[in-house]
């Protein structure tokens, strides 16, 4: 095994002792990352690094599709799906999460000076990646393969078909992503790609968790009959088409499926050539600037710092900071910004899901539980995203520049923070309450119960903010290093409380929506918790910035 | 925990043997869904209850023992809009009298499908939640006169997510809407046919 490793290396010009090395480095690197001893800067206490925690993420996904679908539908709606999302998910995983395996600007800091070859490096880079490949590939399509074949219309030939055309589409699609990655060439489009790539895996997760839901209980059956009766439009999709191929080899291969096979075996090896000689291209000249941002800042002058008409919210200059920091590192950093948008998914899919099922009657007429309970926790909702918001402001990609806020001459740290919490929710919540107001006066046709609702959602956000820094802001901002999968350590305790109060106000509004006087008092009290929480919130923070 | 073998999990060796486990977990959970698939996920497999609205019980009933027609039917549906039409939602968005008329009509334009779909679904599920699967009956008959079309969709409907007893119990009421010269029963007929044959079925 040794020699054939040898030669391979040697035909592809790259020294078979080094690629050995840096591919055991590289995947090191990649399992040893504690994701919470380096996310909390706790000691690591947690067995589980975060590629693992990703891999079981995956694995959960296609688990919950495959038993949703098993039974429910034909073979052909069940590869559609999992080979769907299985696609959906690898490209995006491949951009967010791991793109840093590809082209990673850190790696030049610890090789440029030494004698490694561009062949060198990028095999071993593509070692690595095939290892993630492999991980992703078997943990999306493990479940689809082997759960498939029990179908009933699943034949003998089921599982080598699924395992072909998933093993050839999912090679097409990392080798793909991973030549648009290094096409982009500015940072800004790259990220500007990211940005809307990574709402994918937002509605993924809230396809299979909401759409199962969705599945189960609809008397319509609307899915099965698109599955049993697909519209037109739908075989533009490429994984209908592969779908249908897997269908029709199940059923009995004939020459035309043989040809479909091995046409997506030839395209498989033809992008990952081209991607291969891509990466060669740009590991031989080093340049790995397309992903690389530059780190600086355009500072604004001295004594000018705007924060475009908010300065009248922010009291002190500590807070008109905070505001300004806040806006440039969520405009900057789009893990951050990702990171902070992923817990607004909870929100949007109670909208989606109630306004499919009919259970999104507005509660300032209706009194029926049933139909205004979902517009109720949606309200609520977005007001308990804010906390995982405060909780991933700890983490940031310029964590090393974070001494400058400890030690610099920062008078008020409680308006710093506040500064930071009105730029997110200026930046997030405001046009999110906005657009809940389009939505609601669109689906109601009432303009102030949609109006009152949209203000109640804004307004217990800034109580949640503070709620957040008290109980869930683990170090100052921008001060701990990211890690992957560092949007999954929530802390479990104070969340878990969070979600209690958030589903006893929602019980409440329910019940009591319909009253007059119970709108002073609502729209009263998130005030009122406001001023109460400051207290405990500056604590808090002098407490971690004491710790740091 | 023991120390040693918290260092173990920790190394590659360690992290490489727990993917290794978790898949063979996932081997063994799709073992289990092909064991378990007559147990815990067919019983589960049926088409869901429909809803009934006021009345549609008695006039199913009727229609089954040849005391009620398809006009009865159209009554029905007119009632069940009328009945929409009264919901606070809908009594909330006028405010004028003349407002008021005028969104009633085009209230009851819009409501009318979905009023008629209710109906139809309603006794069709009435007709359809039979012990027998014999589907040969006056029910069934007035049905296919009143909303032809629709019962046509219900009966795919159950085809493609109904269990065993439900299908067939559609397919002999599809077999009947043929008899009766009602076209669109050919492709549903087919469709059945084509997945019975492809699940080994020979029910059919």
């Amino acid at each position: 095994m040794n020699w054939f490793f040898v030669l391979i290396s040697r035909w592809l010009g790259a020294d078979a002792r080094s690629v050995r090395a840096l591919t055991r480095a590289f995947l090191i690197m990649d399992l040893r990352q504690q994701h919470y001893a380096a996310a909390t800067a706790t000691r690591p206490s947690h067995l589980l690094s975060p590629l693992f925690l990703v891999v079981a993420q995956c694995l959960t996904m296609s688990a919950a599709m495959c038993l949703i679908l098993l039974a429910r539908v034909e073979v052909f709606f069940f590869a559609f799906a999992n080979l769907t999302l299985s696609l959906l998910v690898l490209a995006t995983t491949i951009i967010v999460e791991f793109h840093e395996i590809v082209l990673n600007p850190d790696d030049l800091d610890i090789i440029r000076h030494r004698p490694i070859s561009s062949r060198t490096y990028t095999l071993a880079r593509l070692l690595n990646l095939g290892f993630y490949w492999s991980l992703m590939y078997l943990a999306l399509n493990l479940l689809p393969i082997l759960i498939g074949a029990g179908l009933k219309d699943a034949g003998w030939w089921y599982a080598p078909a699924y395992l072909l055309v998933s093993g050839f589409a999912s090679l097409i699609v990392a080798a793909l992503t991973i030549l648009l990655l290094s096409m982009i060439s500015s940072g800004p489009r790259l990220e500007a790609v990211k940005n809307v790539l990574a709402w994918t895996q937002i509605l993924l997760i809230l396809v299979v968790g909401y759409g199962g839901q969705f599945m189960l209980r609809d008397t319509n059956h609307a899915v099965q009959m698109w599955a049993a009766k697909p519209p037109s439009w739908a075989t533009w999709i490429p994984t209908f088409q592969l779908a249908s191929l897997i269908d029709r080899f199940a059923d009995h291969p004939r020459a035309n499926e043989w040809l479909g096979i091995f046409g997506l075996f030839a395209l498989s090896s033809f992008v990952l050539t081209l991607a291969a000689a891509r990466l060669n291209h740009l590991y031989a000249n080093m340049d790995f600037s397309p992903n690389r941002l530059s780190r600086t800042i355009k500072m604004p002058q001295v004594g000018r710092l705007t924060n475009r008409g908010f300065d009248w919210l922010l009291g002190s200059s500590s807070a008109r900071l905070g505001f300004w920091l806040g806006r440039v590192q969520l405009r900057r950093d789009t893990n951050l910004l990702l990171r902070c948008l992923l817990p607004l998914q909870y929100p949007i899919a109670l909208v989606v899901l109630g306004t499919w099922t009919g259970q999104f009657s507005n509660p300032c007429v209706v009194f029926d539980p049933t139909r205004t309970l979902l517009p109720s926790l949606a309200v609520f909702l977005c007001a308990l995203a804010v906390p995982v918001m405060i909780y991933q402001l700890a983490f940031c990609a310029d964590y090393s520049g974070s001494w400058l806020l400890m030690t610099g001459p920062l008078g008020d740290r409680q308006g710093f923070v506040q500064g930071i919490a009105t730029a997110l929710i200026a930046m997030l919540l405001t046009p999110l309450a906005l657009i809940l107001l389009g939505l609601l006066w669109y689906l109601w046709r009432d303009e102030s119960a949609a109006a009152l609702h949209a203000i109640l959602a804004w307004l217990w956000c800034w109580p949640a903010a503070r709620a957040g820094v008290w109980l869930v802001l683990p170090a100052p901002p921008f001060s701990v290093s990211t890690t992957r999968g560092v949007s999954l350590g929530l802390p479990p305790l104070p969340f878990a409380s969070l979600t209690l109060l958030a589903m006893f106000f929602t019980s409440l509004h329910t019940m009591f929506a319909h009253l007059t006087y119970y709108w002073p008092i609502a729209l009263g009290l998130p005030i009122a918790i406001w001023f109460v929480l400051e207290f405990p919130a500056g604590k808090r923070l002098e407490k971690l910035w004491n710790a740091a | 925990m023991n120390p040693q073998f918290r260092n173990y999990v920790r190394s590659i060796t360690g992290q490489l043997h727990l993917f290794i486990a978790v898949f063979l977990g996932a081997i063994a959970l799709s073992a289990s869904t092909w064991i378990l698939r007559p147990y815990l996920f067919e019983p589960y497999i049926r088409q869901l209850p429909v809803k009934s609205h006021a009345g549609t019980e008695v006039l199913a009933d009727g229609l089954r023992r040849g005391v009620a027609n398809a006009d009865d039917i159209q009554i029905a549906v007119d009632r069940l809009l009328n009945k929409m039409l009264d919901t606070p939602e809908a009594k909330k968005l006028p405010r004028s009298p003349e407002q008021l008329a005028a969104n009633r009509v085009a209230a009851k334009e819009r409501m009318l499908p979905e009023a008629r779909d209710r109906i139809a679904s309603s006794l069709y599920w009435a007709w359809l939640d039979q012990d027998s699967v014999e589907g040969n009956d006056e029910l069934l008959k007035q049905l296919l006169i009143a909303m032809p079309d629709t019962i046509i969709q219900n009966m795919h409907r159950t085809i493609v997510v109904g269990n065993t007893q439900q299908q067939l119990r559609a397919f002999r009421g599809l077999q009947q809407a043929k008899r009766s010269g009602i076209s669109q029963a050919d492709a549903v007929i087919e469709f059945a046919h084509r997945k019975a044959k492809r699940r080994g079925e020979q029910a059919f």
